[in-house]
């Protein structure tokens, strides 16, 4: 990424790893959330600004969403564009809830857009947000997906 | 991912994530991810490949179950054999 888009891009590393939490309760009666970065949105929502300088907002999408666009810089979206389960599987989460497997799919899906290469803004304001907001809806679980 | 990953994490939430290049998610260190060698755009599989895209998540979500240590990065052992798109796009000869 550094040089391809933006030449003072730098990876941020840690030393130690974040807390794991396990679930608790089973996955076939967990409320699950889907959290990706393939740059999904609603129709009528924004799209994400492909710019050099990325973009570290979200969009929140109803669980019973089933027409995306997708805006990113980072891949070719017209493969996920014909089959989006493949980057925000929000569809078959669906399914595997009515299926059983899962308890059920969170009342929101949250989207990202995976290029942002000025971080401060989605670990101090975004990220947070939406952090606060999966807490509300007492989620058990979050799925993140990249793409 | 991993960075949004450590802020729910940080925030008292459960999480499991998937990744498609190990060597980042290293560098992020969130408290469990799942490789899955796929191409970018293409995460849970092929296009139409509902079986691969089922068996994915599956296996992401019993590993959200499993005891691993923090930092775990586990291998779903899902290998992109179709063409070499994924190789093509690791190099930057292809979107």
């Amino acid at each position: 990424m550094r040089g391809h888009l933006r030449a003072s891009f730098d990876w941020v590393t840690f030393d130690e790893p974040s807390a794991r939490r396990l679930p608790e309760r089973p996955i076939s009666r967990s409320r699950v959330a889907l959290v990706a970065t393939a740059g999904a949105h609603l129709p009528d929502q924004p799209a994400f600004v492909l710019g050099k300088e990325g973009d570290s907002s979200y969009r929140e999408l109803p669980a019973d969403a089933s027409e995306f666009r997708l805006s990113h810089v980072g891949y070719d979206t017209r493969r996920a564009s014909e089959d989006p389960d493949v980057v925000f599987p929000l569809s078959l989460l669906r399914r595997l809830a009515a299926e059983g497997e899962i308890g059920e799919v969170a009342p929101r899906a949250f989207s990202f857009m995976g290029y942002i290469p000025e971080t401060g803004p989605l670990l101090r304001q975004t990220g947070p947000e939406v952090a606060r907001k999966l807490l509300a809806d007492a989620v058990d679980l979050v799925v993140l997906v990249p793409s | 991912m991993g960075l949004l990953q450590r802020v729910f994490d940080e925030h008292g939430l459960a999480t499991v994530s998937l990744t498609q290049v190990r060597e980042i998610t290293e560098l992020a260190r969130p408290s469990l991810a799942c490789l899955v060698e796929h191409p970018f755009g293409l995460t849970l599989g092929a296009v139409g490949d509902e079986a691969t895209h089922r068996a994915v998540l599956r296996a992401c979500l019993a590993e959200a179950t499993t005891p691993h240590p923090a930092g775990t990065i586990v291998d779903l052992g899902f290998r992109w054999q179709r063409d070499d798109l994924r190789e093509r796009q690791l190099v930057k000869q292809a979107h």
